[in-house]
């Protein structure tokens, strides 16, 4: 009986005392965790197109959020390393916004970044403000961005096309012509483009001789471009991307119109151009961004990248190399200013601060009404093959105007952010 | 009226241009009941091809020897895989074709990288000409002589050689070249290896003009679907005939209300398929029972 | 089947993998799309290139309806369910007299029109952006209580009860009288049709039957996704859909299509991650089971006594 008894209370002590010890170590268990946490790995998420028609730019923006990442290495951001998970978009808004869900379910991440196409950005976009996460679009020019489909937890590194007409408008006018004919993208970039471009043409005392509204996925341009050239423009005025538009300059060229008019691409991207070849290069266009902006920022960022990047295909960084390293090296930046890794406090730390060491010939400014990086937007000349120095010396700087110059006022935009993530 | 003049002539060149990925398409789909997808990549490989060799041989002889390397590749691919899916449920080829098709396209962005490229037309075919009524351009109207002269050629075949008569019966009955005691799995792969030249041909024409990137076989596949059915399977009139048809369509509707200009090819076909279920010059056959 | 059910209620609590909600979400409603589906081309015989529309239909007709119409949780639904099915049996009409190849082609071409259809009427369908913005509603039982779909495991949970519900169903269907009827034109529709049965409409009831699952998978996947796209309605997407359904053996066993979906749709999303030439491996692993595991992985482990489903 007493044997039994005291078998009794030691079981019962046993588990008073495990009870008790697992009370003590309790308050324990997160101080552990905590430390392991600390050396834990910050990462970023990056939804980036390796497939589809953006595969091309999607690799030039990788490169350039390598070589951020890359600064970053030594010191680490609050002290632990800098891991980016870099998933396949397929340049298709329902795969984005799958890899997004999985970025932040799975991996657990609270920063996303990157995005060549704008639909895509849309879609994780989306994802992002419903689960409280920050995106930052690296890519995209559509208005809608910062514009109708702006979030709170949603910011745009490029500029968008009342940027890009504002600063390429009125220089057309004044040195090229005053009859412009448009080609539109059917959608809702190609819509913007050619809206601001005819506000501005329009402010200046232009004529507006005609559009054509090109679908996408069109690969035939022959009818557009006799049509526009029946109506006698000083220049054609083209918003239109991707594949389409490669189809477009081979069209261009096959049907020798850039010797009756002025050929002007308002967003050209570099990797179209380059595809295109020395042969097929004419005009006057609008830039984001090239590798020859005669400024030693962007010297460095050259041999940065040839250093980083010698096999590359692309022998030069592009737009989106630039606007993928601004992207993430801001981002990471943000999140040492900020202190921690909350999203909250990160894009406070985001939101109304100023870059003095930019890509480009002025700061950057992060406008915290809108998300829009405020930065300046280029208009370059298409060198002829002769004038070229080496391969990729396909423009010609002609001017720049200001970010702030350019970029869309309040009554243009009228946009509402939600309220912070709690 | 000019307006409409050149779309309907920019549609007839469309139009060449499909035909002649159609007919290497209604071939294989005849003889083989075999909907290959692979088509549409071999187009690209002939584009890509002809790239690559540019630089060395310039633009006729890469013409020439582009289309045999994809007819080569499209040898290879019959006899290694396509060929075990014959005769079967036709969803076994037209899943592995598939397969083979998106497994390609990763092959070409692995080779020949992302970036696009730009293929150089012949130098005295650069520009346009004034044809009196309206203007175009010089190097279209090289590639309507060129499609031409393919179609010409393949019609020679099929018509004049006894080989080619084999295979225009086989084209639409199947089990008559089985009845004439041909070698069989020979006479496929080399219906399966012209398919592919054929479309290999098409690719390096129409390359100058859309340029070349992976993802560009995707827009002659779906209307050589299309044409097939509209045109009749295994038919050759049937094919270029559509193939004009789809391309003038698809051309003056971009002019009227570009867009449905896509959906138009189905609507005729939807169309025909009524009043001629077996589409406009198809007969009765094997793919039927 | 029930092993199968437990499984599902059971994952999100496995560790890591379970984090993956939404993932475990997308392979039910495609596994309820495939089950759909596998009336038609499993049991009927009946190969059909085309279902990715009809997915993408119901896909459209909660989101226009949610945005436009009514802001509701089962009206939405009720709609991708109704006019799914009402296209199905239109489009039905035009098939359920081919057979094979003509089948095959006819639906290609019919589901290419609904993609340029959702592609260009931006209109309606927001075109290439698609539409964004719609949102899961509570369940609310006034004054009872509410259930919170928006988050992700809520959802799930919901979209498992819908499956367990709609795949009792399809057993029942395949299992009648109906379901064997159908069974026997795959075999031989001639001998079926001397045996007096009116195969035409037996095939119709069966593609229209296929095309209810469809749009109900479609909905409940807007609603996971909170957004509509056209990119669904590719013909990519169909023939996904076939492959999952061969892959998992469907033609010999019933339960084929869900595994060929869980299987399909995890390895795509894995290998997209861990490798950037991930589509070279998923067009080979096409080509493999084509040629080497034809009757799919349950058919493979049936072994020989498992030829044809029933």
């Amino acid at each position: 009986m007493e044997k039994k008894l005291s078998k009794k209370i030691s079981r019962r002590t046993f588990l008073k005392g495990t009870v008790a010890g697992a009370a003590l170590l309790g308050p324990g268990v997160p101080f552990i965790t905590r430390r392991a946490v600390a050396a834990e790995p910050l990462y970023i998420g990056v939804v980036s197109p390796a497939s589809g028609n953006y595969a091309d730019h999607g690799m030039m923006e990788r490169m350039g959020m390598q070589m951020a990442a890359d600064e970053f290495k030594e010191k680490g951001v609050l002290g632990r390393p800098v891991k980016l998970l870099v998933e396949d978009d397929e340049t298709d808004p329902a795969v984005g916004a799958r890899k997004a869900r999985r970025l932040i379910e799975v991996d657990k991440v609270k920063f996303l970044l990157g995005g060549v196409s704008s639909s895509v950005a849309v879609s994780v976009g989306e994802v992002a403000q419903r689960a409280g996460v920050l995106y930052i679009a690296t890519n995209q020019n559509s208005d809608t961005i910062t514009g109708e489909k702006a979030h709170r937890c949603v910011f745009r590194v490029p500029p968008d096309m009342a940027m890009a007409l504002k600063t390429l408008g009125p220089y057309i006018v004044e040195k090229v012509g005053k009859k412009w004919y448009f080609f539109t993208h059917d959608y809702e970039w190609g819509w913007s483009g050619t809206r601001w471009g005819r506000k501005v043409l329009e402010k200046y005392g232009g004529t507006d001789v005609g559009e054509s509204k090109v679908p996408l996925n069109t690969r035939d341009f022959s009818a557009f471009l006799l049509k526009a050239r029946a109506a006698k423009p000083d220049a054609l005025v083209i918003t239109v991307g991707g594949i389409d538009r490669a189809a477009l300059i081979e069209q261009t060229y096959e049907f020798g119109i850039y010797k009756e008019m002025t050929i002007v691409h308002t967003l050209y991207d570099y990797e179209d151009v380059w595809a295109a070849g020395p042969e097929k290069n004419f005009g006057i266009h609008g830039s984001e961004w090239f590798h020859g902006i005669d400024i030693p920022a962007v010297k460095e960022f050259l041999a940065k990248y040839k250093k980083r990047w010698p096999a590359a295909l692309i022998p030069v960084p592009t737009q989106d190399t630039a606007n993928g390293y601004i992207g993430l090296r801001e981002l990471l930046r943000a999140i040492v200013r900020a202190g921690k890794d909350d999203v909250t406090a990160v894009i406070k730390a985001l939101e109304g601060h100023t870059v003095t060491d930019s890509l480009k010939n002025d700061p950057i400014y992060i406008r915290e009404w809108d998300h829009q990086f405020i930065w300046a937007y280029y208009v370059v000349r298409s060198k002829k093959p002769s004038e070229m120095k080496d391969r990729a010396d396909f423009f010609e700087l002609l001017k720049w105007s200001p970010g702030k110059d350019v970029a869309r006022t309040k009554e243009e935009n009228p946009v509402k952010l939600e309220p912070y993530p709690s | 009226m000019t307006e409409f003049l050149s779309f309907a002539v920019n549609g007839l060149v469309l139009g060449l241009i499909f035909a002649v990925v159609a007919l290497g398409f209604t071939l294989i789909l005849g003889v083989m009941q075999v909907i290959n997808f692979t088509h549409g990549i071999l187009f690209a490989f002939g584009a890509y091809f002809a790239f690559s060799l540019q630089k060395y041989v310039g633009f006729w002889w890469a013409l020439i020897i582009a289309p045999i390397f994809v007819g080569l590749i499209g040898l290879v691919l019959e006899r290694l895989v396509i060929h075990r899916t014959y005769g079967g449920n036709p969803l076994f080829g037209l899943l592995l074709t598939f397969g083979l098709a998106t497994a390609l396209e990763e092959v070409i962005r692995m080779v020949w990288g992302k970036p696009g490229y730009s293929v150089a037309a012949p130098l005295f075919a650069a520009g346009s000409v004034d044809l009196g009524f309206m203007f175009y351009s010089k190097y279209r109207l090289l590639l309507a002589a060129l499609t031409i002269i393919i179609i010409l050629l393949v019609w020679l075949f099929l018509e004049k050689t006894p080989y080619g008569a084999i295979i225009k019966a086989g084209a639409s009955d199947s089990e008559m070249m089985m009845a004439l005691g041909k070698n069989l799995p020979r006479m496929r792969t080399f219906v399966f290896a012209i398919g592919s030249i054929l479309a290999g041909v098409a690719g390096v024409i129409a390359a100058p003009i859309w340029s070349v990137r992976p993802t560009m076989g995707t827009f002659i596949l779906m209307p050589a679907f299309v044409i097939v059915v509209l045109g009749g399977i295994g038919s050759f009139w049937g094919s270029v005939i559509a193939g004009l048809i789809v391309g003038m369509s698809t051309s003056i509707s971009v002019m009227f209300w570009p867009r449905i200009s896509d959906i138009i090819p189905y609507v005729l076909m939807g169309i025909i398929l009524l009043f001629r279920p077996r589409g406009l010059m198809g007969e009765k056959s094997v793919l039927e029972v | 089947m029930w092993f199968v059910f437990i499984i599902f209620a059971l994952f999100p609590y496995i560790p890591y993998i379970g984090r993956y909600i939404s993932l475990g979400t997308e392979v039910i409603l495609w596994s309820l799309f495939a089950l759909g589906f596998n009336i038609l081309l499993g049991y009927t015989g009946l190969p059909s290139f085309g279902h990715g529309a009809f997915f993408g239909i119901g896909a459209y007709a909660a989101g226009i309806f949610f945005l436009r119409v009514y802001k509701g949780l089962w009206i939405p639904l009720m709609m991708s369910i109704l006019i799914t099915g009402f296209f199905t049996a239109l489009v039905g009409l035009l098939v359920a007299k081919k057979r094979g190849i003509y089948f095959a082609l006819i639906t290609i071409a019919v589901s290419q029109v609904f993609y340029f259809i959702a592609f260009r009427w931006e209109e309606l369908t927001g075109g290439e952006t698609g539409l964004s913005g719609i949102d899961r509603v509570n369940i609310s039982f006034p004054n009872l209580f509410s259930i919170k779909l928006s988050t992700p495991i809520n959802y799930y949970y919901f979209v498992l009860v819908i499956f367990i519900l709609c795949t009792l169903f399809i057993w029942k269907i395949v299992h009648s009288p109906f379901g064997k009827v159908l069974q026997a034109i795959r075999e031989n529709e001639i001998r079926a049709k001397y045996l007096g049965y009116n195969t035409t409409a037996y095939k119709w009831g069966a593609f229209t039957i296929s095309g209810f699952f469809a749009g109900l998978a479609g909905g409940l996947y807007t609603l996971l996704i909170n957004s509509a796209f056209p990119f669904v309605l590719d013909w990519t997407q169909s023939g996904n859909v076939v492959m999952m359904t061969l892959l998992g053996g469907g033609t010999v066993n019933f339960f084929g299509p869900i595994l060929g979906a869980a299987i399909f749709i995890v390895s795509r999303d894995l290998l997209s991650t861990y490798w950037e030439s991930w589509m070279l491996i998923y067009g080979l692993i096409f080509v493999f089971v084509i040629l080497f595991i034809p009757s799919g992985i349950l058919g493979l482990i049936g072994g020989k006594k498992q030829t044809i489903l029933r």
